[in-house]
């Protein structure tokens, strides 16, 4: 997800109390609308988006950027070499693992910009097996958060109508 | 029906229409419309005294809301582009009156003739077929030929010589690669290396413009209107610059805007597209610039995508469907790193 839990939760309550509540006519439809409201508020400092989801994401990033140092030891022209982080990510809590997802993700971007600038330079049998390093993760990331991704309803939201 | 936020803009709409005529106006009730995900659109009826006559119309108000997804807002780019080619060719609302300034309605906004008509969405259920086969085609001829007549306009002499985007050919691409990184790096809360790829590789591959057009920016299925059978109006034009002709083609193209539909905009087959647009437009169709654009086009999807969470992240802006748009950030994503990896558009 691209907002975070409590702010998408505080969005949901606002939206209820201010754009639809006032413009429901039934009662018993306001007052489901009203408890929905009511149960939010309660879940709000009891959720966090999923740790494990994050720890997945993370797990793949080290994997990533071990491999792509590893391709890269003794090699003069090299993108700044991977240090893991001294602490395990599966100790960290989740405010912590998406600041290290962050980071990482930060230095992947890192490696993909050394890689375009120096492709010319750098030797096929290692540029090859770094792009494709790069390429896997991407596709992997994008494969796992979209396993996770509902259909859009972007036609009734335009339309405020079932499809 | 209680709406203080309606009430007081029917007022300050009334306003300024009798401050724009000089004389008294009425403003009917407000509708709210859900489609457009940026600027905020109310239709309502209004009269106003032009030359003596009393005038009676249907119209829209666009409005530009405080920290939108494409903020700070300004109207004057669509008033200008829409006022240059009311007699192009091209179907596009009347504009009657624009505002920058705040004092108004507290934001920028424009009004203009509400033209009739529905507007077919690219989100079809099941994935089928958004017309049947003569509707298509007959929409599809109107689609395209609205894109070669706005492609020739001669926009040098004309108001629209102000709009932004690049006056050289060579700098076409260049010019909106930059535009989108800007807005990318404003609203990016955290880092994606698959846009940082897509920003990497587009630099990399900028076609040179075969001529500097005015460009829509989003012309596609879902912003124009249909009214027996015929497009009534070609909506949206808030992206409008000047560029590549081969952008709004490319955005046509874009698998977003089709599903699974072998059809672009579910209305037209490729090499017809290509085809017809270059009899109609004079202007030569390079399959290269267009895979360029598609690629670029599904990377500024994404990056509007990162725009509109962050606009609802940053907690001024309490539109849902913002949030909504950045849950599928990942989806274009997708889209956009299959691209890259070479796959077929």
């Amino acid at each position: 997800m691209n907002n975070s839990l409590n702010r998408l939760i505080d969005g949901i309550v606002i939206a209820l109390e201010r754009e639809i509540i006032p413009r429901v006519d039934d009662a018993y439809a306001r007052g489901q609308a009203f408890a929905v409201m009511d149960l939010l508020r309660n879940m709000r400092p009891r959720l966090e988006w999923s740790r494990e989801v994050t720890l997945a994401q993370v797990r793949l990033q080290e994997a990533a950027l071990g491999r792509v140092d590893d391709l890269c030891r003794g090699q003069i022209a090299r993108p700044p070499a991977y240090v893991p982080p001294a602490t395990p990510s599966i100790t960290l809590d989740t405010k912590e693992l998406e600041a290290r997802r962050d980071r990482l993700e930060a230095e992947v971007c890192g490696v993909l910009k050394w890689l375009t600038g120096y492709r010319a330079a750098l030797d096929p049998a290692i540029a090859k097996p770094v792009e494709e390093t790069l390429t896997n993760y991407m596709r992997e990331a994008v494969r796992c958060e979209l396993a996770l991704t509902a259909n859009p309803l972007f036609a009734e939201i335009s339309r405020g109508a079932n499809a | 029906m209680y709406q203080p936020f309606e009430t007081e803009l029917r007022a300050r709409l009334t306003g300024f229409i009798e401050k724009q005529t000089g004389g008294p106006a009425t403003v009917g009730e407000l509708t709210r419309y859900s489609v457009g995900f940026s600027w905020l659109t109310y239709g309502f009826e209004a009269t106003w005294m032009e030359g003596g006559q009393r005038q009676h119309r249907k119209l829209i108000a666009r409005i530009g809301p405080p920290d939108g997804v494409f903020g700070p807002y300004s109207a004057v780019p669509q008033f200008v582009a829409l006022k240059a080619i009311e007699h192009s060719g091209v179907p596009v609302p009347r504009v009657y009156w624009y505002s920058d300034s705040h004092e108004a309605l507290g934001a920028p906004f424009f009004l203009m003739e509400k033209v009739e008509g529905e507007a077919p969405l690219p989100w079809v259920p099941g994935g089928g077929s958004a017309f049947d086969d003569a509707t298509r085609a007959a929409l599809g001829g109107q689609f395209v030929a609205g894109l070669a007549r706005l492609h020739s306009f001669e926009w040098r002499g004309t108001p629209a010589e102000a709009l932004d985007g690049a006056r050289d050919v060579t700098q076409a691409a260049a010019a909106q690669i930059d535009f989108w990184e800007r807005y990318l790096r404003r609203h990016e809360r955290r880092p994606y290396p698959i846009l940082e790829w897509g920003l990497l590789w587009l630099r990399a591959n900028s076609p040179r413009a075969p001529r500097i057009s005015m460009i829509h920016g989003d012309y596609r299925i879902g912003n124009f209107l249909v009214l027996d059978g015929r497009i009534s109006a070609i909506l949206d034009w808030e992206l409008v610059h000047l560029g590549d002709p081969h952008q709004d083609l490319g955005w046509m193209c874009m698998r977003a805007f089709r599903g699974r539909s072998p059809l672009m905009c579910h209305l037209i087959g490729r090499e017809e597209l290509y085809r017809r647009y270059q009899e109609l437009s004079g202007i030569a169709v390079d399959p290269r610039a267009v895979n360029f654009y598609e690629i670029f086009g599904t990377f500024t999807l994404a990056v509007m995508h990162v725009g509109a969470a962050n606009c609802f992240e940053g907690g001024n802006f309490d539109d849902l469907r913002m949030a909504a748009m950045g849950a599928q950030l990942w989806r274009l994503l997708a889209q956009l790193e299959r691209l890259l990896s070479g796959e077929a558009p």
